[in-house]
C-alpha cells in the first residue's frame, strides 16, 4: 500500500469547559475517500479545523508525505495542500467566479500592484474546466445555483494545488442529481491521487463514495473500517455507544378529517395548480428536488406569500392567509428549515424563546406573571427533555438538536392545531433525530396534523403515512406509506 | 433598441437622475445657475465632503463606519494652525504632521475594532470626543487665524485653467477607483466587507487590512481638515462637526451599501455632487436658508429610493399602505 | 443569572467611579452639586430614552435632537399664550407623530433607519428653525416653568419627572408583552415576524415612543431654560448614543435595560461635573467622555467573554 499522505497520531485539543479531542489518531491515503461520522459534538469539525490551521493542536503530531509539520495558521495548511470546503459556503457573493477562486492569490501585472484579470479569467476557466463545469468566470457569485457554487469552491481547492480536500457535509442542501454530479467530481479528484476527508451525517451516502470509515464519539477514535465491511447499523452503534431500536417510531391512528386543504393553489412561476388535504391525525411526507418548491409552498400555507390563485381551507373552514400573523391566530405552526435565522432568537433565554410565539395566548391582558413564564417553560422543558443547565441559558449555546426541540415547544405552546416542518432533523445527530422523530409521532397521535419537508429519503419514507411527491411546483404524484419506495419517489420527482 | 435602452438605464442610477433633474430644475429657476463660475463654486464645495467621503467609502465597504472624521478634519486644521502660529513651521510641513495625527487617530480606530473586537460604532464615536476635545484644547477654544497663507492655493489656485480642489479631488477619484477595481487590496477589501470568514480562509490578513482602513479613513479627513483650512483661512474647533454625517449620507447616497462588500468612490463622488448640488441650487433660487435643510432631507430619502428600489416600486408599496389592498399584515 | 451579572458589574464600577469622585474632587460631595448631579444625571438618561429604545429594535433614532426641538418651539408658541396643558399636549403629540412616521418608513417600507431618521433630522430641524426662523420664545408662565424649575423636597422636579418616566419605561420593558416583543424583534426581527409576531407594528411604536420621550425631554429643557430655541438638541443624538452606550445597550439590538440607561446618565453627568469643578475648561469634557465610552465597551466585552462557552 502506498504511503499515507497524511498521519494525525495522538491529537488532543481542549477548549474551556470541554475536551473536544482526545488522543485520536487518523490517516488519508492517496486517492481515497475516508468518511468522518459521529454525532454532533463527537469531535468531527474540530478534527478538520486543526487540520485546516483554524485552531492550533494541544498535543499531537501531523504527519505529511512522511514529513512531520506543524500547521499553526490558514496560509500554513493552504501551504500544505490542504483545502476545506464548508457547509457555509466561503465565497463572497458580490465578487465574481474569477475573483472567488483566486482570492489572495491573484495573478499580478503591472509591476505586481495590478490584477490581471485577464489570466485570472483563464485560470479559472480551466480549472471549471477540468471538473467539467462551463460556469462563466465573469459571473457574480450571489447568481448562482448552490451547487455551482461548490463547484467554485472546489475549483478554488484545486487552484491552491490541494492533495487534501476536506468536505463537510456538502451534501446538505442538494437535491439526488446534484449529489451524484459532486460524487462524480469527487471520483475525479481521487484520480487525480488527492484524498479526501469527507464528513456526512447521511449515512446511507458513505456507501456510495467511501472507501474507509472512522466513527468518532465524544472526542475519542472509536474505530476505523473499510465501508464494505460496515453496515449501517453497525455504524449507527458506533457512533452512539448503544443499540437504537426503532429508528422511525410510528404508531399507526386511523385518520381523522380534513385539517388542511390546499385547492389549485398557483403562485407565478413557483407553484403550479397545486391540491392536496392534509388528515388528523396523520404525517404527510412532502418530497421532491431541492427547488421543487416545497418550501414555497409552506411559506404560502403560512402566509409568508401570497398565492395568485386557488383556495386554502383550514380545519373545513375557507382562509385567507396573509401574514404570519394570521396563520398563528388560525392555528398554524412553522419550523422554518433555517432554524438558526429564523426560528431562534440566539441571545434571548430558553425560556424567552419557549414563550415568544404564545406570548398573546398566555399573556393576554399584556401583563408578563413571571412565575407563570417560569412554570410553562420549565414544562417543556421537561416534556420535550431539553438538556440545558437553565431557563436562562442563551440559546446559541445549546446544541443543535436541544435548539430545534426549543423551536418545537416554542410551537407547542401556542397550541397550534397543523403542524408544518421543515427538515425538521436536518444537521442533528443521529440520538437527538431519534427524539425528535418521537415527539412528531406522540404530537401525531394526539391528532395533530404534520406536514413534513424533507430531503432525506429515510426519514420520508420511514415517518410518512401519505408522501407528496413535488416536481416543478407542481403535485408530481402521491403515496400512501405501504406503497411508497426510493425508486417510486426519485421517479416522481426527476419526472419520468 | 431595447438592449440600448436597458443599458442606458443601468448606467443612469437612481441618485444621476435625481442629479440631472435637479440640474434642470434649478437652470430653469435661477438663470446664474447654469453657469461656469457656478459649476466650479459647486466643485470648490464639494471638494472637501469628497475627499472626507472616499475614506468613509472605504471603511463602510468593511460593513463598518467611522463617526470620528468630522472631528479628526478639525484636529487636523486646528494643528496645522498652531504648528505654523506657534512653533513657526513651514505651512507643508504642519500640514503633513497635521494629516498624520489624523492618520494616527484612524489607526487608534482601526486597532481598537480590529484587535479588540468593539463594534466601530464604539471607537470612532470615542475618538470623536476624544479628537474634538483635544482640538478644543490645543485652540483653548479659540479661532486661529493669521497664519501664512501659503495652503490658500489648495483652495483658490487654478493649474491648466481648472480649479486646483477638482484636480485633487479627480487625482485622488482616480487613484482610489483603481485599487479598489484592479489591485488585489481593493479586492480584499470587497472580499472583508462580502463575508470576513471567507476572506480570512482565504489567507487575506483580514485585522490588519481593517486597521489600516480606518488608519486611511482618518489620513482622508486630515486631507480633507488641511483642504478645508485652505479655504476657511481659520481654524476653529467646531467647524468640521457634521462632517462625519454628512460623508456617510454622501457614501449611502451613491449606492454604497451599509452592509459591506458593494459600491465604490464613484459612487460616493455622485452622492457628493447631489448634496453639493442641492444646496447651491436651493442657495441660488433663494430658498430660505431653513427651509433648505428640509428639502435635503426629502432629497437624501429620494435619492436612496430610488438606487436600491425601483421608483415605482417604492410608489407602489406606499400607495397599497396608504389606501390599503385588502392584504394587510397585520390587526388589532 | 447570567442576564444579571453584567449589569453588577456596571453598578460596581459606577460605585467606584462616585467613590473616586468624592474623594479626589473638591466640592464633589455637597448637597448642591449633588443635586445638580442628579438632575443632570436623569436629563441626559431621559434624552438618551428614545435612542435607547430605538437600539433595543437595532435600530437608532438620529431624529431625536431635531425633533424635541420642533415640538418644543411649536408647544412655547402655545404655552407663551397660556394655552399650557393645550402646549404640552401639542408637543408630544409632534414629538409622537414624527417618531410614527420614522417607524413607518422604517418598518412598512423598509427604509434603513440610519437614512430615515438621518433625513428626518434635517426634516424636521429644517421646519422647526423655518418656523422660528432663529428667534427663541421667551417668558413662560409659571404654571409651565413650574416642571423645570420646583422641587420636591430637595430633588428638583426633571429628576421626578425623569424618574417617573423612565421607571414606568422599565415598567414596560421588562414586565408586558410589548416590552417582551421589542426585545424579541431588536434580537431577530425576521424569527419575530415568522413567529407571527406584528414585528413591523412594535417597531412603528418603538419609535412613536422614541418620539414622545424626545418631545418629553424637550419639553422639560424649555420649561428650565424658560425659552425656547429651534437649535434646542443638536448633540442629543450623540450625547443619547454616548449614555447608552456606557449603560450597556448594544447596537445589533436585543440587549440593554434602563437601570443601564440610569447608570449612562450618571457617569456622563459624573465626568461632566468633575471637569468643572476640577477647574478644567469644559472642552476636556469631550475628550473625557469618549475615552469612558471605550473604557466601558470594553469592559462589558471582556466580562462577555468570559461566560462564553466553547462548542
Amino acid at each position: 500500500m502506498a504511503e499515507p499522505l497524511l498521519k494525525m497520531q495522538g491529537v488532543s485539543k481542549s477548549f474551556p469547559g470541554v475536551t473536544a479531542l482526545s488522543n485520536v489518531d487518523f490517516d488519508l491515503y492517496p486517492g481515497e475517500v475516508h468518511v468522518l461520522i459521529g454525532e454532533n459534538g463527537a469531535g468531527k469539525s474540530t478534527l478538520i479545523k486543526l487540520l485546516s490551521g483554524v485552531y492550533p493542536t494541544d498535543e499531537g503530531r501531523f504527519v505529511l508525505d512522511g514529513q512531520e509539520v506543524s500547521i499553526d495558521s490558514v496560509r500554513a495548511a493552504q501551504e500544505f495542500g490542504v483545502a476545506t470546503i464548508y457547509q457555509e459556503m466561503n465565497l463572497i457573493p458580490e465578487l465574481t467566479v474569477a475573483q472567488n477562486i483566486l482570492l489572495g492569490r491573484e495573478p499580478r501585472k503591472g509591476g505586481g500592484l495590478l490584477v490581471d484579470a485577464d489570466a485570472a479569467r483563464r485560470q479559472s476557466a480551466e480549472l471549471l474546466g477540468s471538473l467539467g463545469q462551463h460556469i462563466d468566470p465573469d459571473a457574480q457569485v450571489k447568481a448562482l445555483s448552490v451547487p455551482q457554487q461548490q463547484m467554485v469552491e472546489v475549483a478554488k481547492a484545486l487552484s491552491m494545488a490541494a492533495r487534501i480536500v476536506i468536505f463537510d457535509e456538502p451534501t446538505g442542501t442538494l437535491a439526488e442529481k446534484e449529489t451524484a454530479a459532486l460524487f462524480k467530481t469527487i471520483r475525479l479528484l481521487k484520480a487525480k491521487g488527492m484524498g479526501i476527508i469527507y464528513i456526512s451525517h447521511r449515512l446511507e451516502e458513505i456507501k456510495e463514495i467511501g472507501d474507509r470509515v472512522t466513527v468518532l464519539r465524544d472526542g475519542h477514535h472509536i474505530r476505523t473500517l473499510s465501508v464494505a465491511e460496515a453496515s449501517i447499523d453497525e455504524l449507527i452503534r458506533l457512533m452512539v455507544g448503544r443499540e437504537l431500536k426503532d429508528q422511525f417510531p410510528r404508531r399507526r391512528q386511523p385518520r381523522g378529517e380534513v385539517a388542511l386543504e390546499l385547492s389549485h393553489v398557483s403562485l407565478q412561476g413557483v407553484l403550479h395548480d397545486v391540491s392536496l388535504t392534509v388528515h388528523r391525525g396523520e404525517i404527510v411526507g412532502l418530497s421532491g428536488l431541492v427547488g421543487s418548491g416545497r418550501t414555497a409552498l409552506a411559506r404560502v400555507i403560512f402566509g409568508i406569500d401570497r398565492p395568485d390563485s386557488g383556495e386554502i381551507r383550514v380545519l373545513g373552514r375557507p382562509a385567507r392567509v396573509d401574514s404570519p400573523l394570521t396563520a398563528s391566530k388560525l392555528g398554524l405552526a412553522f419550523l422554518t428549515e433555517d432554524r438558526k435565522a429564523l426560528g431562534l432568537f440566539q441571545i434571548r433565554p430558553v425560556s424567552d424563546n419557549i414563550i415568544l410565539a404564545a406570548i398573546h395566548r398566555l399573556f393576554p391582558r399584556f401583563w408578563i406573571d413571571a412565575g407563570r413564564e417560569r412554570a410553562v417553560a420549565q414544562e417543556f422543558v421537561t416534556r420535550l427533555r431539553i438538556h440545558t443547565p437553565s431557563l436562562n441559558q442563551l440559546v446559541q449555546f445549546l446544541s443543535g438538536g436541544n435548539q430545534q426541540k426549543v423551536v418545537l415547544a416554542k410551537w407547542l405552546a401556542t397550541r397550534a392545531k397543523i403542524f408544518i416542518l421543515d427538515e425538521p432533523t436536518r444537521g442533528i445527530d443521529v440520538g437527538a433525530k431519534l427524539e425528535i422523530h418521537r415527539l412528531m409521532d406522540e404530537l401525531v397521535a394526539q391528532g395533530t396534523p404534520i406536514v413534513m419537508i424533507s430531503s432525506e429519503m429515510p426519514e420520508i419514507l420511514g415517518m410518512s403515512d401519505r408522501i407528496y411527491v413535488m416536481k416543478d411546483g407542481r403535485i408530481g404524484g402521491e403515496f400512501a406509506h405501504h406503497e411508497a419506495n426510493q425508486e417510486r419517489i426519485l421517479k416522481c420527482a426527476v419526472g419520468g | 433598441m431595447v438592449r440600448l435602452t436597458a443599458k442606458l438605464r443601468s448606467a443612469f442610477s437612481g441618485p444621476i437622475i435625481i442629479c440631472l433633474g435637479m440640474i434642470g430644475v434649478f437652470s430653469l429657476l435661477s438663470e446664474n445657475f447654469f453657469s461656469l463660475s457656478n459649476a466650479v463654486n459647486i466643485i470648490r464645495q464639494a471638494s472637501v465632503l469628497a475627499l472626507v467621503a472616499f475614506g468613509q467609502t472605504f471603511v463602510i465597504l468593511l460593513a463598518g463606519i467611522d463617526l470620528s472624521v468630522g472631528a479628526v478634519m478639525g484636529l487636523t486644521s486646528c494643528v496645522t494652525a498652531t504648528l505654523m502660529l506657534k512653533a513657526h513651521l513651514a505651512p507643508v510641513l504642519a500640514a503633513a504632521i497635521g494629516v498624520g495625527v489624523a492618520a494616527l487617530c484612524g489607526l487608534v480606530n482601526g486597532l481598537v475594532h480590529s484587535f479588540l473586537g468593539l463594534n466601530p460604532f464604539i471607537p470612532t464615536f470615542g475618538m470623536w470626543g476624544m479628537a474634538l476635545g483635544a482640538a478644543l484644547i490645543i485652540t483653548e477654544e479659540r479661532v486661529l487665524t493669521g497664519f501664512p497663507a501659503t495652503l490658500r492655493v489648495l483652495h483658490d489656485g487654478e493649474f491648466l485653467g481648472l480649479p486646483a480642489p477638482l484636480l485633487l479631488v479627480a487625482a485622488v477619484l482616480l487613484v482610489l477607483h483603481t485599487f479598489l477595481k484592479a489591485t488585489p487590496h481593493g479586492i480584499a477589501t470587497y472580499a472583508i466587507g462580502g463575508n470576513e470568514g471567507a476572506a480570512h480562509l482565504s489567507g487575506i490578513r483580514v485585522r490588519l487590512h481593517k486597521t489600516l482602513v480606518y488608519a486611511f479613513s482618518g489620513f482622508m479627513a486630515g486631507v480633507a481638515g488641511v483642504l478645508f483650512l485652505a479655504r476657511s483661512n481659520a481654524a476653529q474647533a467646531i467647524d468640521t462637526i457634521g462632517y462625519e454625517f454628512d460623508s456617510i449620507a454622501a457614501v449611502v447616497v451613491g449606492g454604497t451599501s451599509l452592509m459591506g462588500g458593494k459600491g465604490g468612490v464613484s459612487q460616493t463622488l455622485i452622492g457628493v455632487t447631489l448634496i453639493a448640488t442641492l444646496r447651491n441650487g436651493l442657495n441660488m433660487v433663494g430658498v430660505n436658508l431653513y427651509l433648505q435643510l428640509v428639502f435635503i432631507g426629502v432629497v437624501l430619502i429620494l435619492a436612496y429610493v430610488t438606487e436600491n428600489q425601483s421608483l415605482f416600486h417604492f410608489l407602489r408599496e406606499l400607495k397599497r399602505r396608504l389606501f390599503g389592498a385588502p392584504t394587510s399584515a397585520e390587526e388589532a | 443569572m447570567k442576564l444579571w451579572t453584567r449589569g453588577l458589574y456596571r453598578l460596581g464600577a459606577v460605585a467606584v467611579i462616585l467613590a473616586a469622585a468624592w474623594i479626589l474632587v473638591p466640592r464633589f460631595g455637597t448637597e448642591s452639586n449633588l443635586i445638580n448631579l442628579l438632575r443632570q444625571a436623569f436629563l441626559l438618561a431621559l434624552v438618551a430614552t428614545g435612542v435607547s429604545l430605538s437600539m433595543l429594535v437595532a435600530g437608532l433614532d438620529l431624529s431625536i435632537g431635531a425633533v424635541a426641538a420642533l415640538s418644543s418651539c411649536l408647544a412655547a408658541a402655545l404655552i407663551v399664550q397660556g394655552h399650557v396643558v393645550l402646549g404640552i399636549l401639542a408637543g408630544l403629540a409632534v414629538g409622537a407623530l414624527g417618531g410614527l412616521l420614522n417607524g413607518a418608513m422604517i418598518a412598512k417600507l423598509k427604509l434603513p433607519f440610519f437614512i430615515m431618521t438621518f433625513s428626518m433630522m434635517f426634516i424636521v430641524r429644517g421646519l422647526a428653525l423655518t418656523y422660528t426662523q432663529g428667534t427663541s420664545i421667551h417668558g413662560f408662565p409659571g404654571r409651565f416653568t413650574w416642571l423645570g424649575k420646583s422641587f420636591v423636597g430637595p430633588i428638583p422636579m426633571p429628576v421626578v419627572v425623569g424618574a417617573a418616566a423612565l421607571g414606568l419605561l422599565h415598567l414596560v420593558l421588562t414586565k408586558t408583552t410589548f416590552g417582551r416583543i421589542t426585545y424579541a424583534v431588536g434580537a431577530n426581527a425576521e424569527a419575530a415576524r415568522f413567529s407571527g409576531l406584528a414585528a413591523d407594528r412594535n417597531i412603528i411604536h418603538v419609535y412613536s415612543l422614541s418620539g414622545l420621550l424626545a418631545s418629553l425631554s424637550g419639553l422639560i429643557y424649555i420649561a428650565r431654560l424658560n425659552a425656547a430655541d429651534a437649535d434646542l438638541g443638536m448633540m442629543w443624538p450623540l450625547e443619547g448614543i454616548a449614555v447608552a452606550v456606557i449603560g450597556g445597550i448594544a447596537f445589533s439590538g436585543g440587549e440593554g435595560n434602563i437601570l443601564g440607561l440610569v447608570l449612562g446618565g450618571i457617569v456622563m453627568a459624573v465626568v461632566g461635573n468633575c471637569v468643572n469643578l476640577l477647574g478644567l475648561p469644559a472642552r476636556f469634557q469631550d475628550f473625557f467622555i469618549g475615552f469612558v465610552i471605550i473604557l466601558a465597551v470594553l469592559i462589558d466585552h471582556l466580562t462577555q467573554k468570559r461566560g462564553k462557552v466553547a462548542k
